[in-house]
């Protein structure tokens, strides 16, 4: 792996030196930097793209320039900038834009010092652009036309003897290369379903035809694309600008190779951004759009940014901390202004309801708003939290922050007694709840579950090894619950967008090969109990390769483990080091999301890095703070509950309707199941009781889903059974529209004999209509809806009836649904 | 080594795109020839999806004839007149569906051509309007250069039933050889490049090929092996034929196409006498009993079916071996029936009472092909472990495994005696055998010596 080409760096420095000459030239000739600005090694399958940009702004000038090859018999370069090498010399491409030139020099070897054309390297990459390995052609399950590849090329092996071997050498022909099969089709010279994927002649062809004569080598063990290099990684752009892209793969030996031609496109952002096959991309809108780049498995993006604005109106918005200043940032670049603060009775709900799932009581609604504190609402913070002045005191509502959040935990990690039975339900869901009444640090907490062993029924973290047993299912889980990375491709093949293999799924899957679970008598022979446990040996075998793999951390070195050492204990420690950069983001982009309506990386648990978090800079600040607290939860939620981005209006600015995830107005959302069941309750003044357990016990406090309640499961309360955010649905459909207004449990609540109506008919209707509004939407009545909902009361059958109504109808409101 | 060869493809490039552009500034009225200019268009972006497997709008492109016949909706192309020519106007995009549906129109100089060629009379300048437009285009005329020195896989060889001459299929040719002396005796030379199958008639006289270029080409024909000629052209297809047999009495041969269908003919004439359609892929084998009552069929559908070969009845379906079908034959005796291919084993099957797997021993890879002796007691497999085997069809127990070949084993065979044994392998190495023992006696290269000329 010698014949790769190798560039020398742009030296933006000398153009630098260079710029204020180019005042003095004519004003049609910008003076511009070339990249790359040499080439010490290419052989005739290699092209090279070269990117040319105006020295005083991002703006790209390679579709602007002309290119010549002054060495015509060993290079040849077309107008978009695209240089083929044809035979061993020093070759020169000269670049002019106006008047103004400059010269990219090239060393083209002999392709006879080479190294056989690889098979990985060379070949596999023509079949991934071409198409020919996309799961609707020959990489569906069972081919097309009976040639069967593997999807992008994750099986080398698999795909060579395709093509090599498969049908006694059919498709290749090494007497004469150039009537095989796989270049006959791939040219549709002979019929082609798929039609013509290459031309006859191109760089692909000639690749593939050289390979053929060189007798079709296979794959070897040789240095695989450690990274890809994007020019440029990110730039402003105004609608109808063009950046032709420069793609460079870094190969574990240390060389590099221009892949722009061989590299994949695609626009997250169709209204944004464009990007065609040759990697030029067109900014065709306003707002940001990741562009994804693929090559040989490894994938990454460039942010094509197209401000809305030139200019944003922060009027009144004063940062409270970092996470605002991150926020501003991101509205500055994008040309985005926010909504202003919200009332304070808009706050008090919404702090209530996003860290205890609970509305405030009616005497904290009175002090609150009675409060003249000009810190009040970061004192109610810290109240609801039990940080800064309540830090030694403690919070007084410790109980529904552990219950909520414990609920939180609850769903991620499946607590169910359908797989580990009513002991290991009740032990699981009482660890994780003192853990959080403690406010277990996060890393702590996770290592314990992740090392956990013995009984189920004692040791309540145990329960992660009965809930998923498989190795691989482990593995699947613990990354997607704790590093928010979702790996369930990689069980069967390379994941498409994303850089971890099949190796890497089942070096994870080899930290848990060892673990056992044994039945257990110790709580009577029939109760179930199990016993987790370490067994002395045990191995998992790559599916397709039959490797025994050895234990290794996601994108990490295996692991050599001493046998009397657990070897989850070393994958806990990874996964919770303060170095493990996706561990904090995961954590904080959760958090982020619960408490803001959208995740930074949405979906919340689906981080990689071709799916980029809305404003990076603020995740990675949000991950410092998480870990410099030492993983302290609360101070999460206190750095993102104090920001003035957490208190800002919910009605969104007219240009930032569709906007969501640049955080310019708070997102409303809608209650979680179990936090609504409470509000009906506590508005109606009833209590709902769930069987075989205390009446005292709320919806949120329930350890797992199997309590019936239709109200609960219409309102999107998850099964538990799988390990998914997006299990718990917050998508509003009919059945909840009409359970709140017609179903039994809500008449049934207003109706009940000792409720809030009982107690509201001893006083005025003044007062009566002011405290329904109080114990649903937090705030007072206004004179307004007084006088509405008076006339209501007066012309009901009887008083009762009337107060009736008026509750039913804030029950119904959008705004008592809502977090907003 | 490959600089030369990258220069040599350039150049003709140039020189060919030199062709084109001096095309185009010909006054309209140049003649366009179907054969030249019009056939290529169509092979390339037409018959991908209008072939007769899938004739999209029942309107098969693959030859002059169909493309003349036209569709569902009639007619496609009337001569003379290119703008009621549904063809032309879809390939102009001034009538739905425009065509090629899944791709953009095609370059205006283009679609322009066809035109000219409909305006011009659209007449055909081949020689056969039922030949395949991509056997139309297949250049036939680089044969002559053709290196005959490069050794290419040995995927068909035969014995002459008194073992005394071995045929081995080669690039673009056949090769005789003298056994088991290993002398060189001549060639047959093929349109196709491969050559899948080969059997000498009973009294040795004749030899049937089958065979192709991929994608291209299928042929069978019928040689006369003393005189060197061709008797007979049996069939011609688009792809290669993997299978044909001849029946032993010498009357009848079967050929199995990629397509499925199972075709007979009578050798006297050419004349095709049943046509059926046992497989969804391609068949990859096929034989005659010893009495020549019955048909095997084996296929890429994961099958081996057994037929009535005189009625054309299937009369049993092999399906458990769940994967491709490489080989099957009869036993000597005809009494059992045998099939291998992809999962490694060697099945046997009851050939007469409904088809009941009789066992399926294992073997080291996947077995390629198989030869039976004509006492009925052995059956000889090779395959991707290198290796040729013997298997007692009693007892099913392999007797014998023939070491020597260093690439997967393609292709076997057995003289009549069961004494001699010839085995070829992906390497295009040649090894003959003394059958009891399992004693190489002889191997070589099937390469003609370096004065035979590819020419025909």
């Amino acid at each position: 792996m010698i014949r790769r080409v190798r560039f020398v760096a742009p030296i933006p420095l000398l153009a630098l030196v260079l710029a204020p000459m180019s005042v003095i030239q004519a004003a049609s000739a910008k003076d511009f930097t070339v990249s790359p600005a040499e080439v010490d090694r290419a052989t005739p399958f290699d092209q090279v793209q070269i990117q040319v940009t105006d020295s005083t702004g991002p703006t790209d000038l390679t579709r602007n320039c002309s290119y010549e090859s002054l060495t015509p018999k060993i290079l040849s370069v077309d107008s978009l900038g695209r240089v083929r090498f044809l035979g061993p010399g020093n070759g020169r491409v000269r670049v002019a834009h106006g008047s103004k030139t400059k010269e990219v020099p090239f060393t083209v070897v002999d392709p006879k010092e080479g190294t056989p054309i690889s098979f990985a390297e060379d070949i596999q990459p023509i079949l991934t652009k071409a198409g020919c390995n996309q799961g609707a052609c020959h990489a569906s399950q069972f081919g097309q036309g009976g040639l069967i590849l593997s999807l992008f090329g994750y099986a080398p092996k698999q795909d060579h003897r395709q093509l090599v071997e498969e049908w006694f050498g059919r498709r290749v022909s090494r007497a004469r290369p150039d009537q095989s099969l796989v270049l006959l089709k791939a040219t549709a010279t002979v019929p082609h379903k798929g039609g013509p994927r290459f031309e006859v002649g191109s760089l692909d062809y000639q690749t593939l035809l050289a390979w053929i004569d060189q007798g079709t080598p296979g794959p070897t063990k040789e240095a695989n694309v450690i990274d890809l290099e994007l020019l440029p990684k990110e730039r402003p752009y105004r609608e109808n600008q063009t950046q032709q892209l420069r793609v460079v793969a870094h190969y574990s030996d240390g060389s590099v190779r221009d892949v722009t031609h061989r590299a994949k496109y695609d626009s997250m952002g169709e209204g944004v951004a464009t990007v065609d096959s040759s990697g030029l991309i067109t900014c065709v809108g306003k707002g940001l759009a990741p562009v994804m780049v693929r090559y040989q498995g490894q994938a990454k993006v460039t942010h094509v940014l197209c401000p809305h604005a030139d200019s944003i109106d922060l009027a009144g918005f004063e940062p409270n901390n970092f996470v605002d200043e991150k926020v501003v940032d991101r509205w500055k670049q994008l040309g985005l202004s926010p909504s202003g603060l919200c009332s304070d009775e808009v706050f008090l709900r919404r702090a209530f309801l996003d860290a205890t799932g609970t509305l405030p009581s009616t005497e904290k609604v009175a002090s609150f708003l009675a409060s003249t504190d000009p810190k009040k609402r970061e004192h109610l913070v810290d109240e609801l939290l039990g940080t800064g002045d309540f830090a030694t005191a403690g919070s007084p509502y410790v109980e529904e922050w552990s219950a909520y959040w414990a609920l939180k935990w609850g769903d991620l990690l499946r607590v169910n007694r359908n797989s580990i039975g009513d002991g290991g339900m009740w032990a699981f869901h009482h660890w994780i709840r003192d853990a959080l009444r403690q406010n277990m640090p996060v890393d702590q907490f996770v290592r314990e579950i992740i090392s956990a062993q013995g009984s189920i029924f004692d040791n309540g973290p145990a329960n992660y090894f009965k809930i998923a047993t498989k190795p691989e299912d482990l593995a699947e889980t613990t990354v997607q619950v704790f590093l928010g990375v979702r790996l369930q491709c990689a069980r069967c093949h390379h994941h498409p967008f994303e850089e971890y293999s099949q190796a890497d799924y089942y070096g994870l899957a080899a930290f848990f090969t060892r673990v056992r679970t044994k039945n257990s008598v110790a709580f009577g022979a029939r109760d179930g109990d199990i016993v987790v446990m370490l067994r002395d040996k045990g191995s998992i075998r790559h599916p397709r390769t039959r490797e025994t793999m050895s234990p290794t951390p996601l994108k990490g070195e295996s692991m050599t483990i001493d046998p009397s050492v657990d070897p989850r204990r070393p994958l806990a420690n990874w996964i919770t080091s303060k170095e493990n950069r996706l561990f904090a983001r995961n954590v904080v982009n959760r958090i982020w999301g619960y408490l803001m309506g959208s995740g930074l990386v949405e979906p919340i648990d689906d981080m990689r890095e071709t799916n980029p978090a809305s404003n990076p800079a603020l995740l990675d600040a949000l991950a410092d703070h998480f870990v410099e607290s030492d993983f302290n939860l609360k101070e999460l939620m206190r750095a993102i509950m104090v920001s003035k981005a957490y208190q800002l209006d919910s009605t969104p600015r007219p240009e930032n309707v569709n906007q969501d995830r640049y955080y310019t107005h708070y997102n409303v959302k809608r209650l979680p199941a179990e936090a609504l069941f409470d509000a009906v309750d506590f508005a109606c003044g009833t209590k709902e009781t769930f069987r075989g357990v205390p009446r005292n016990v709320r919806a949120i406090e329930l350890p797992d889903p199997n309590f019936a309640s239709y109200f609960l499961d219409t309102m999107g309360r998850p099964k538990r059974a799988v390990a998914c955010e997006c299990e718990r649905t917050g998508e509003p459909n009919l059945a909840q529209v009409l359970h709140i207004a017609n179903g039994d449990v809500v008449n049934r609540k207003l109706g009940d004999k000792k409720g809030r109506i009982a107690e509201l008919l001893k006083v005025d209707d003044d007062q009566a209509i002011d405290t329904m509004y109080l114990v649903t939407l937090s705030r007072h009545s206004t004179k307004e809806e007084l006088s509405r909902c008076k006339k209501v009361i007066t012309n009901a059958p009887d008083r009762r009836l009337g107060l009736e109504d008026v509750l039913w109808a804030l029950l119904n409101s959008r705004e008592f649904l809502f977090n907003h | 080594m490959r600089q030369p060869l990258i220069i040599a493809i350039a150049t003709l490039l140039s020189f060919t795109g030199g062709l084109v552009a001096d095309g185009a500034k010909k006054p309209s009225d140049a003649k366009v020839s179907f054969k030249r200019d019009i056939a290529p268009i169509f092979a390339k972006h037409c018959v991908g999806c209008h072939n007769p497997d899938k004739a999209e709008g029942g309107y098969d492109m693959s030859t002059f004839a169909a493309i003349m016949k036209g569709g569902k909706k009639g007619k496609e192309v009337l001569p003379g007149e290119p703008y009621e020519s549904r063809l032309v106007l879809m390939m102009y995009g001034d009538e739905t569906p425009e065509m090629p549906q899944e791709a953009d129109l095609l370059p205006e100089k283009v679609v322009a051509k066809v035109d000219r060629w409909v305006k011009q009379g659209a007449a055909f300048d081949g020689p056969d309007p039922t030949m395949s437009l991509s056997r139309l285009l297949e250049p036939s005329d680089d044969l002559a250069n053709l290196d005959l020195s490069k050794p290419v896989a040995t995927t068909a060889l035969a014995l002459r039933p008194d073992g005394k001459q071995l045929a081995v299929g080669g690039l673009h040719g056949i090769t005789l050889w003298e056994v088991p002396s290993g002398k060189y005796l001549g060639r047959f030379p093929t349109d196709g490049e491969r050559i899948f199958s080969l059997e000498y008639s009973a009294d040795g006289k004749q030899l049937l090929h089958s065979g192709g270029t991929p994608g291209r080409v299928g042929e069978v024909i019928l040689w006369d092996v003393a005189k060197r000629k061709l008797i007979k052209r049996l069939h011609d297809g688009d792809d290669v034929i993997f299978a044909t047999a001849l029946r032993p009495d010498g009357k009848e041969v079967a050929v199995g196409e990629t397509t499925g269908k199972l075709r007979l003919f009578r050798t006297a004439d050419g004349k095709q006498l049943r046509e059926v359609k046992p497989h969804n892929d391609w068949i990859l084998d096929v034989a005659y009993s010893p009495d020549g009552k019955f048909l095997l069929t084996g296929a890429r559908d994961k099958t081996a079916q057994l037929w009535d070969a005189k009625k054309g009845e299937l009369l049993s379906v092999y399906s458990d071996q769940g994967e491709g079908v490489f080989g099957v034959g009869f036993s000597g005796d005809g009494k059992q029936a045998f099939s291998t291919g992809i999962n490694r084993r060697l099945h046997t099957w009851d050939a007469t009472k409904g088809g009941k797997q009789v066992r399926a021993e294992s073997a080291g890879g996947e077995i390629y092909s198989l030869a039976t002796t004509a006492d009925g007691k052995l059956v000889f497999t090779s395959g991707s472990d290198r290796l040729v085997k013997s298997w007692d069809t009693a007892s099913g127990k392999a007797q014998k495994t023939f070491k020597g070949h260093a690439t997967p084993v393609y292709s076997v065979a057995v003289s009549r005696d069961g004494k001699t044994l010839a085995s070829g392998d992906a390497k295009g190495e040649v090894r003959l055998w003394d059958a009891s023992t399992a004693k190489e006696t002889l191997k070589f290269v099937a390469v003609p010596p370096k004065e035979e000329k590819a020419e025909k």
